[in-house]
């Protein structure tokens, strides 16, 4: 038996923010008795009893929130009638309940019972100056609950995920806790769509915000923006939807006695889920610049309707937005003028927008989000934990011999667990892979016997196209156990490593070394490779970590087959990684059976400069085998890596530092154009100044826009010392693009001291503005 | 489940507020936490050595909310001078409205 607690929605009766995810998910589980036995209760203010909501009430109230009157008579349940085995589900906004978390999962643990949970964000804790003391008090002791007795949690986005996984190790806090990323709806279940509104505000061409007025929501830096905005655009109003919040005073007084108010500036009271869609379909852009979010559901309403729309690149605002959005880095005020002013003023680059929008943008929907949560309920009674073995099959794809066996070698060396290993090459390799030498047994598969009807042409295809198709034909191998280890014949271990490492607390570890969102390259088939798995996962709504962590990963067999069986034809047809669509899709469909762990593998980068690493190692237990390596005991490996590494992280903290200082003094660019002929490039995000450390990489996450380059080849350069520094290649593959590079800046040769970077667009390799380009970084050098 | 982790968690949240120049949070102790406000025993707010933690404690446990600025300042002063008692306080406390309205209960008999 699930029970789900809906005491904030039945106090609340709201219909927006958590209550909004409360209520799609009851509308659908009310009509899905048949999957799991459920009960929706509400406490009335007591430590021992909850009403418990009869379904067809469960109906009627969803029908008739804002009025609906509980039958007093109805059935009640005490907390010893929730019993080992049942499921107690937090969902509702609980932290502000007068039943305290800490005093009810002690009891209901007690009783066997398993806590689950789905946190929106962490607002209260991680920003808690944004939130009301009474909420950081009640929050913060509601997430420590959750830490000490919570089974599994739910989140709506991986950054309110990594929120509550960073807190946890600050904590000390060792538990393990089950997580799954779910993705929120955009659809809004029985609204009438009707939009013959007679608002005459709807006829004007407006810039709408949509958010509680509250200093995280940030509206004061448009109301700022605007002021100037409209002395240049004297036909733009702006339109606030949003009910007063907290702590905003100071805002709330300059709207109402602002001399716009009424003339260019609107704040229409409240509007309803019809009135709302209008504004978002007739907006000529939305604003929403929040400081922190779990997700940002106003986001995706805007983008569903078609609308451009400007946002944060903050928290999970990128997750929801992606590269449909419009992004400020430092929220400053030059970044929104100028990106307003852009659309304002060119309307070939506002139609391409709209039109990149409407074709290529899909939004999650609510049946989705039930799914992702349902199917996690529905299943839990299905598994019973991973089972202990002693013994596992290495299961090897290679072509190069000498690395395949210095990698055996070092497995037989360290590594006590294996049962055999399964090696699968060329016809032409089978003599020389013959002679591969090991304590355990070599079983050698000749490729084509796998690969069956698709041997031909298989050597025309690319690197990753090459591994997916013969990875999926093990699943062609008869001997093949129903879990095995899946490695490359560089993914070499350096230290003794026990089977725990791969299956612990009957779980399969999975690691995972990036965010697939973030990353940025699109250099090689890999990249290709990474980019294509985050394009079909994200479009099912799976989690979307990057598990190509060059280190050997175990693998349920029965799980491997759902996955080829799903995507086989996606990776016939283009590059797939194959680590990510494994364990995303294992992960999403199966969160009990898996951990999911951060890397461990030393020299993955091959070299610090080749990305940002977002994710840092905590230990090195695998090598990313190069002949190139520091050769040698561990510590001289690792000594070698962290000296390559410290200037690296110097930089990535002095940037950290500067975020602030660009905020507070308006330091940023806004929007760089390069026009050239009928084509133009636009470049985002780029700070006056930065600071780096000397033998270091700077790597500048920067949006891009590019009209009618597809075809050209395209990049972003800069000038240092009236010489040609780095180019960094922007990937256009259409009339309009708009994506995220990597911009690289070397700093690994430069003395300690300042330099002036002129910042240009190569096109065909013409540049745009050469010398004279008019956009300048400063760039400080320490030692 | 330690009492050192809800201290690591509270450090962080007045650590983040200190961070943003605002007042920290008196959180609850870790031993109330366990105990419901529907059914709080009262040896546990009398146990409290400090006044000043007593009366943010009673305000939690008994209105489920902070007490706000200057009646704290306003009581405290009245019970270093002895004019108010703790009984005095959770008396008042626990006949207010607001305390009938929450429905919490303290166990006078524990």
């Amino acid at each position: 038996m699930v029970y789900m607690d809906i005491t904030n929605y039945v106090q609340t009766r709201a219909a927006t923010g958590i209550q909004r995810v409360v209520r799609e998910i009851l509308y659908r589980l009310k009509d899905d008795y048949h999957r799991f036995d459920y009960r929706v209760i509400f406490n009335n203010n007591n430590d021992q009893n909850f009403n418990v909501i009869d379904p067809e009430e469960l109906n009627d109230f969803l029908q008739h929130a804002e009025s609906y009157q509980f039958n007093e008579t109805g059935p009640i349940i005490s907390l010893d009638s929730i019993t080992d085995g049942d499921i107690f589900f937090d969902l509702d906004g609980v932290w502000n309940n007068g039943l305290k978390r800490m005093f009810l999962y002690k009891i209901l643990k007690s009783n066997g019972v398993a806590i689950f949970n789905f946190i929106y964000d962490l607002v209260p804790v991680v920003l808690p100056a944004y939130s009301h003391v009474n909420t950081v008090r009640n929050f913060t002791h509601y997430l420590n609950a959750v830490y000490d007795f919570s089974d599994f949690v739910f989140f709506d986005s991986r950054s309110a995920e990594k929120d509550f996984i960073a807190i946890k190790d600050r904590i000390c806090n060792d538990r393990c806790i089950a997580t799954k990323v779910v993705k929120l709806g955009s659809d809004v279940t029985s609204v009438t769509r009707d939009i013959s509104n007679e608002n005459s505000l709807l006829e004007k061409k407006f810039i709408l915000f949509v958010g509680t007025l509250e200093p995280r929501k940030n509206q004061a830096l448009v109301l700022d923006v605007f002021e100037k905005l409209t002395v240049q655009h004297d036909d733009i109003h702006l339109v606030l939807v949003g009910r007063e919040g907290w702590d905003n005073t100071a805002l709330i007084n300059r709207i109402k006695s602002h001399p716009l108010l009424n003339k260019k500036i609107h704040w229409p009271q409240n509007v309803t889920d019809n009135a709302l869609f209008a504004y978002y379909e007739k907006a000529y852009i939305s604003v929403y610049i929040s400081a922190h979010e779990g997700f940002g559901l106003p986001i995706a309403e805007s983008l569903k309707h078609g609308c451009i729309t400007i946002t944060s690149k903050n928290t999970s605002m990128y997750e929801v937005g992606k590269n449909f959005a419009d992004y400020l880095d430092y929220n400053t005020d030059n970044e929104l003028f100028d990106l307003l002013d852009l659309y304002l003023s060119n309307d070939v680059l506002y139609q391409a927008k709209k039109d990149f929008i409407a074709q290529d943008y899909f939004s999650y929907s609510w049946d989705l989000t039930y799914e992702s949560v349902a199917g996690v309920l529905a299943s839990v009674n299905d598994h019973t934990g991973i089972e202990p073995q002693e013994t596992i099959q290495f299961v090897v794809i290679s072509i190069d011999f000498d690395s395949l066996q210095g990698t055996i070698a070092a497995v037989d060396k360290y590594i006590d667990f294996v049962d055999e290993y399964i090696v699968v090459t060329r016809k032409s390799m089978l003599t020389q892979f013959a002679e591969l030498d090991s304590k355990n047994k070599i079983v050698l598969i000749d490729e084509d016997d796998i690969l069956g009807g698709y041997a031909e042409g298989f050597s025309q295809r690319d690197h990753v196209s090459k591994n997916w198709l013969l990875r999926a034909s093990l699943l062609n191998l008869c001997i093949l156990q129903n879990k095995f280890i899946m490695f490359d014949d560089d993914n070499r271990p350096l230290k003794h490593i026990p089977i725990e490492h791969f299956i612990s607390a009957g779980k399969y570890n999975a690691y995972y070394f990036y965010d697939l969102l973030n990353w940025h390259s699109f250099d090689s088939d890999y990249d290709f490779g990474i980019h294509h798995a985050k394009q079909v996962l994200d479009k099912d709504g799976f989690e979307l970590l990057a598990y190509s962590s060059h280190r050997p990963q175990i693998i349920d067999t029965a799980i491997f087959r759902e996955v080829v069986d799903k995507y086989f034809e996606a990776g016939l047809r283009v590059p797939l990684d194959e680590w990510s669509v494994y364990f995303n899709y294992a992960i999403s469909h199966y969160p009990l059976l898996f951990n999911k762990l951060k890397y461990d593998t030393l020299n993955w980068p091959g070299r610090c400069s080749n990305w940002r690493q977002d994710y840092l190692q905590d230990e090195y237990n695998f090598e990313n085998y190069y002949a190139t390596n520091t050769q040698g005991s561990l510590t001289k490996k690792i000594n070698a890596k962290d000296i390559e590494i410290r200037p690296y992280l110097d930089t990535a903290q002095l940037a950290d530092a500067l975020r602030r200082t660009y905020k507070d003094y308006n330091m940023v660019h806004g929007v760089l154009s390069y026009p050239y002929g009928n084509k133009a490039v636009y470049v985002l995000n780029v700070p006056y100044l930065i600071q780096a450390k000397t033998r270091s990489w700077v790597k500048l996450a920067l949006n891009y826009k590019a009209l009618l380059c597809q075809g050209c080849d395209v990049s972003l350069m800069y000038y240092i010392n009236k010489q040609e520094g780095s180019a960094t290649a922007l990937y256009i593959p259409n009339e309009f693009a708009d994506e995220l590079a990597w911009f690289a800046i070397s700093c690994e040769y430069l003395k300690p001291g300042s330099y002036e970077l002129l910042l240009d667009v190569c096109i065909d390799g013409k540049a745009v503005y050469g010398m004279e380009s008019p956009y300048m970084i400063k760039l400080m050098v320490v030692e | 489940m330690t009492g050192e982790q809800y201290r690591n968690l509270t450090n962080i949240v007045n650590a983040n507020l200190a961070r943003a120049d605002a007042k920290p949070v008196i959180f609850e102790r870790y031993d109330s936490l366990y105990f419901s406000i529907y059914n709080f025993p009262l040896s546990q707010l009398l146990l409290i050595k400090d006044d000043s933690e007593f009366l943010h404690q009673a305000y939690y446990k008994m209105l489920d909310r902070v007490i706000e600025p200057e009646l704290f300042v306003n009581y405290l002063n009245l019970m270093t001078k002895g004019s108010v008692s703790r009984v005095d306080i959770i008396n008042g406390i626990n006949s207010s409205h607001e305390r009938k309205m929450k429905k919490t209960q303290i166990d006078f008999s524990r």
